[in-house]
């Protein structure tokens, strides 16, 4: 089952071209790794396929729908790049970080119960930070915040999870962990992984995918790598 | 004793009621790294306040119109220029400042006038002390309505609107509540210092606090210890009470300050 599918798209910010004809799918249970040059498009890449972006034309399907229809995005998980900068100073503890993501199982003006809390408890088990549910998020180190970060989108079980450059700050031995998780999720929970990464040596030993993108498009697509 | 005046319960009340709801908007501006809004609206609510007392209709009325007027117009060229949002604080700020100096030229009353600038809490009429209690009431219950959404929007909108907030309408409905809380507040504290109300009692607060919430609750509790200390001592030593509030804050600011340093060394010798 395809869950993206991108045909000949092309965008660009103000009128200076990033993406050009780029046309890739992505099948359920895939571990894609997207690289590239820096400026080369990646970022730009998954925030189109969030619809965060609207292309300059071509198409994007989501589950097999159009983006501009596409609505259930608690089946996607993302995490942007540098998004621990953002727990950085904010003065809010894990729970309180990974609980806000339950927005849509909770509701519009409507207020967290006792079952939120367990899931909350649940995602961060998932992700080995059960332990730090009443620490605040900017007191934790990098690796451990990007752990925070997962267990924020994990909580929705998401189909797909998109990662921007997840270990940037993180050392090795954090990344590795990470690595390691997604691995796991890949495999045993059949999450679909699509990671943008400048570290082609783990994601070539990682992932069954790995695409590089330039400006001119899909410039290689390696499978089983 | 003061609260044998009625003036005085009025003020103490009025400040209770302000210091509940000005750090509940506090935090949010501030997370969201907009500290300068306050600045900028309080400065341009002076525009609404001098065509109030020109025209003759309530003061607190204008200011609340030019303070609406002034957030949206904040959002519209943040929204045009988004690599240099920032512009459109000083934009609206400079306008506001402008139009009110232009407009204050045309003030019979130049006193009315200045008590804005500084705050009168102690010269609240029955009306003021009305508005302040629906209006305080009304932010309060919407702050807890919406109390998880703009927690999502301050730490990562991107992420809040992909959960299905709908970030518009919050965003919308957060600047009408803090131009209203602004408008309000100008006529306590004064327009020139209600941003320091906003950001001094989440700044005390951020130091201590060990969650968003109790970062909120301790804001709240700092901004009600302002507010009866500066009442209070402006009372007996005869002194500004607008200016004596911030003033207290701030104090209490270097104490926290200089409190968490001193525990933070001690932690790392021990």
């Amino acid at each position: 089952m395809k869950i993206i599918t991108i045909k000949d798209l092309c965008f660009g910010y103000e009128n200076v071209s990033v993406l050009s004809h780029i046309s890739l799918s992505v099948e359920h249970g895939d571990f894609v790794g997207i690289i590239g040059s820096n400026g080369a498009g990646k970022s730009t890449l998954l925030k189109l396929m969030l619809g965060l972006l609207k292309p300059d034309s071509g198409s994007i399907r989501l589950f097999d729908k159009e983006i501009a229809q596409f609505k259930e995005y608690y089946k996607i998980g993302y995490i942007p790049q540098n998004s621990s900068s953002l727990a950085a100073g904010f003065p809010a503890t894990v729970e309180e970080i990974v609980k806000a993501n339950l927005f849509a199982q909770i509701g519009f003006l409507r207020f967290p119960t006792k079952k939120h809390k367990v899931l909350v408890q649940q995602a961060l088990e998932t992700v080995g930070m059960q332990d730090y549910a009443k620490r605040m998020i900017g007191e934790l180190s990098g690796g451990q915040q990007q752990r925070v970060m997962l267990a924020r989108v994990l909580i929705n079980h998401p189909q797909i999870l998109l990662l921007d450059e997840p270990t940037t700050g993180v050392d090795f031995k954090a990344s590795e962990a990470l690595y390691a998780l997604l691995e796991k999720l890949n495999l045993e929970s059949h999450i679909t992984v699509i990671m943008v990464t400048h570290d082609i040596e783990r994601i070539s030993r990682l992932a069954k995918r790995v695409i590089c993108i330039d400006h001119n498009g899909v410039l290689e697509e390696k499978h089983d790598v | 004793m003061m609260f044998e005046y009625e003036f005085m319960q009025r003020a103490f009340l009025v400040g209770i009621m302000l210091a509940i709801i000005i750090p509940c908007i506090g935090v949010v501006v501030v997370l969201k790294r907009l500290s300068m809004v306050g600045d900028a609206l309080s400065h341009t609510s002076l525009a609404g306040v001098a065509t109030g007392l020109i025209f003759n209709f309530n003061p607190i009325l204008g200011a609340v119109a030019a303070c609406t007027l002034a957030a949206f117009g904040i959002d519209a060229i943040r929204k045009k220029i988004p690599k240099y949002s920032e512009m459109s604080i000083a934009i609206i700020m400079s306008a506001g400042i402008g139009l009110a100096g232009v407009l204050s030229g045309f003030v019979q009353n130049a006193q009315s006038f200045n008590s804005f600038l500084f705050g009168s809490i102690v010269a609240i009429s029955d009306f003021e002390l009305q508005l302040v209690i629906v209006i305080s009431f009304i932010v309060l219950i919407t702050f807890i309505i919406l109390y998880k959404e703009l927690f999502y929007i301050s730490f990562d909108e991107q992420s809040a609107k992909l959960a299905g907030v709908p970030v518009r309408l919050v965003n919308f409905i957060f600047t009408l509540l803090t131009a209203v809380t602004v408008s309000i507040a100008a006529r306590t504290v004064g327009a020139l210092i209600v941003s320091s109300m906003m950001v001094v009692p989440v700044a005390c607060a951020m130091q201590v606090a060990k969650s968003y919430k109790k970062t909120v609750l301790w804001s709240i509790g700092f901004a009600i210890l302002f507010t009866l200390s500066g009442l209070t001592i402006s009372y007996y030593l005869g002194l500004k009470p607008g200016g004596t509030i911030v003033l207290c804050g701030v104090i209490t600011l270097l104490f926290v300050f200089a409190f968490m340093r001193l525990r933070s060394h001690r932690s790392v010798q021990m």
